[in-house]
């Protein structure tokens, strides 16, 4: 309930103040991703959600692309965002409003940043942040195939990569895992935002399937979802579902979609 | 029953009367309700790393508000030798702080996860009554804190877990720990209290595969782990940090099983438990060899120590305890009793196991690292030692007097290495002499392959004052390939 006020009000802040900047030279490679047909993990059946093609960016959104956001759009810098967008760590690797650092190189992806402010760079560049499904079904290519969830060993190979204990300062984008559609670090860099990424309620108690929000939950039979070992979804969607939208996390950050 | 209560006299309704009024004034045990016990002010729980337990409760403290502070920290820690891992931990340990009240305290808990920490967390205490043990009310991201309260109503010893989808990876990456809950009035006096937890560890290399190993999730599903062990990791209470008593101390272990997957059969060689709180709970059986502690579940045993020794302790599910790591000691020093014991315990353990190999197949796909150099091999020889000679051979490699023959200065395999390399490859059994002594014995078969037969002769040649030498695995090779096991001195 107090995240439903807080979307609610956020959106009326939004919609009074936002306006629409001319197209940053934000550098982004907007790779195409075909339409098709997506499997939700959380499903109570099998039914799979179509899905029309869209551009994703080719990686998390860096340090520098966000830098250029907040000098042109000054109410979202630390010193000016206003609390109910962003917690007092926005932008906390950062030097100052508009200086990076030493903590913050400048191709490392942007983190400590809300869905707020995640959203409005989004829109800035003309684009938008993935739903989850989209988010997801580019999630689902291994560096070989479209669709690797099926893999019992694409899972290992994520759990892997989550597993591995993150360091300061973050890598760069684009080195790491470039997969199938040549999207870069959709695993292993940081978690990312999604536009609806509260929308699917791990139960807090995440074993309880009684709830009737729990369209997800785990222990030992895990009937709720479609594959019970896919556990590396298990992870995401817990994670997703432990924020709210003004959190500021060292281990997320977000790329930006558009339509076709 | 209607129909007696009419016939009750006047006198006996008196006397009824005043005991009610009685037990009523006194908080006599039989009325007690911890649930309407006053709280009377607040402190900051004093918690504990394992295998260490807070300070007993003064028996006549007041039910009080108790803030308790937990840290969850994700982090690299070292399962055996040469072998890490990436634990999830409550407090920075495996197990969990320990947290110590009594019934009738209301608990202020609050539940932090580092900022660093890359997975949401929350708490599920089995000490508590309501939705999810707690788990409801403490889901938590990274960077963040959450805080709710519970009043302690049952008595006993219970379990605490991280309940996060999918909370099978949270508890074998070590998301457990013990809360006691004393009852009122406290538990007997003893001498010495510890905290022991046991769990269940899959990771992606088989049992003592050198370098940093993940989780592995296949080998979960399949309840098929690589290490069992005692708080967290392989000789966390053995060698140096063995748990340490004196002969006629009482001794309470508060133990605990973190599974996620094992049972364990708790047992402790050489004594009896004078008394167990089955299950942890109230009902108190006495004169136990071994008593079993379900996966998220726990026991109170208590004995006295009668004899100087090592009490080594076990899941009694043995190969777990010899071969994944499931062994623990308690040092006992102070006077013999020759009248209450004297002799080996080790040797009829050994014996149970004698003469066989365990083939420990290696995992698919995995390749062994080799020895890069002179000075790697002994390195990683020196790993397989201690995960696999030391339990016998001593850390020291002296050996034990008429059981085990000493590994250092010796003049068996002095000048042929060969004989080390058969023993360990074929098992040796029957008469054998070493420096003077007669050993008439057995070793079982070690399944190692050729590189770490190689590894941990050289290390053996370079160690324990003998005199040098290398060994290679072509070498092993050759007398794995030349037959059967020795006969000692025949």
């Amino acid at each position: 309930m107090i995240r439903l006020t807080y979307i609610l009000i956020s959106f009326i802040l939004l919609w009074g103040s936002s306006v629409v900047m001319a197209e940053p030279p934000s550098k982004i490679e907007w790779i195409a991703i075909p339409s098709g047909e997506f499997y939700p993990f959380f499903a109570d059946t099998v039914k799979p959600i179509a899905l029309d093609g869209f551009f994703i960016s080719s990686t998390q959104i860096t340090n520098a692309q966000f830098l250029r956001f907040v000098k042109a759009n000054s109410k979202w810098r630390r010193s000016k965002i206003k609390p109910i967008f962003a917690e007092s760590n926005y932008l906390g690797y950062w030097e100052a409003d508009t200086v990076l650092g030493e903590d913050a190189p400048p191709n490392a992806p942007v983190v400590m940043v809300s869905w707020f402010a995640a959203n409005a760079y989004s829109k800035w560049v003309g684009g938008r942040l993935a739903d989850m499904s989209e988010w997801e079904y580019v999630a689902s290519a291994s560096t070989t195939k479209s669709n690797a969830y099926n893999d019992n060993s694409f899972s290992t190979t994520l759990l892997k990569m989550y597993e591995k204990l993150p360091k300061v300062p973050l890598p760069n984008v684009g080195e790491r895992f470039k997969n199938f559609y040549g999207v870069y670090d959709m695993h292993g860099l940081v978690w990312e935002w999604t536009r609806d990424f509260n929308s699917v309620i791990v139960s807090t108690d995440s074993r309880d399937k009684t709830n009737q929000d729990g369209k997800l939950f785990c222990a030992a039979g895990s009937i709720g979802n479609v594959d019970p070992s896919n556990y590396s979804a298990f992870v995401r969607y817990s994670m997703w579902s432990s924020l709210q939208a003004k959190f500021c996390l060292r281990n997320i950050g977000f790329r930006c979609v558009k339509d076709k | 029953m209607s129909l007696s209560k009419k016939k009750i006299s006047l006198s006996s309704m008196l006397v009824l009367f005043a005991a009610i009024v009685f037990t009523a004034c006194d908080g006599g045990k039989g009325d007690y309700n911890p649930a309407n016990e006053k709280v009377v002010g607040e402190t900051k729980a004093e918690l504990t790393l394992p295998p260490n337990v807070p300070a007993p409760i003064d028996p006549h403290r007041a039910a009080t508000k108790q803030i308790v502070h937990v840290e969850v920290l994700e982090h690299e820690g070292t399962m055996t030798d040469g072998v890490t891992y990436t634990y999830w931990t409550f407090g920075g340990s495996v197990p969990g702080q320990f947290i110590r009240i009594r019934e009738g305290d209301e608990v202020e808990f609050h539940l932090k996860n580092h900022p660093d920490n890359k997975f949401a967390h929350n708490i599920d205490l089995h000490a508590v009554t309501g939705p999810g043990g707690g788990a409801a009310s403490s889901f938590t991201a990274p960077g963040h804190e959450t805080v709710f309260s519970f009043k302690a109503l049952n008595p006993g010893l219970f379990v605490y877990h991280c309940a996060v989808a999918p909370v099978g990876m949270h508890i074998a990456n070590g998301m457990y720990g013990l809360i006691l809950v004393e009852p009122k009035g406290g538990l007997p006096k003893v001498d010495r209290e510890y905290y022991i937890m046991q769990g269940d560890f899959y990771t992606s290399g088989r049992t003592g595969e050198a370098g940093h190993q993940s989780f592995d999730m296949d080998k979960a599903l399949a309840e098929n782990p690589d290490y069992v062990v005692f708080n967290g990791s392989v000789g966390a209470i053995a060698g140096d940090n063995a748990l340490k008593a004196k002969v006629g101390e009482t001794i309470r272990l508060y133990v605990g099983n973190g599974g996620p997957n094992l049972i364990s059969s708790f047992h402790v060689i050489g004594e009896i438990f004078d008394e167990v709180h089955v299950e942890g709970g109230t009902a108190i059986n006495k004169n136990v060899q071994t008593t079993l502690i379900p996966a998220g579940g726990a026991a109170i045993v208590t004995f006295k120590v009668e004899v100087p020794g090592s009490l080594h302790l076990v899941d009694h599910s043995i190969f777990r305890a010899f071969n994944k790591g499931a062994l623990g000691s308690i040092d006992v020093t102070g006077e013999e009793n020759k009248k209450i014991y004297s002799g080996l315990l080790e040797d009829k353990v050994y014996m149970a196991e004698g003469g066989r190999s365990l083939t420990l197949p290696k995992a698919k796909g995995s390749t062994e690292k080799l020895a890069g150099s002179k000075a790697e091999r002994i390195k990683m020889g020196e790993n397989v030692y201690k995960q696999l000679c030391q339990a016998c051979h001593q850390p020291d490699a002296k050996g034990m007097k008429g059981v085990f023959p000493p590994l250092a200065n010796s003049d068996y395999f002095a000048n042929d290495p060969n004989k080390a390399i058969s023993a360990i490859i074929h098992g040796l059994s029957g008469k054998i002499t070493v420096n003077g002594e007669v050993f008439n014995s057995a070793m079982p078969a070690q399944s190692l392959s050729d590189e770490e037969v190689a590894n941990v002769v050289t290390y053996l040649l370079n160690s324990f004052g003998n005199k040098g030498g290398e060994v290679s695995p072509e070498q092993a090779k050759k007398v794995r390939a030349s037959g059967t096991a020795d006969k000692g001195g025949h």
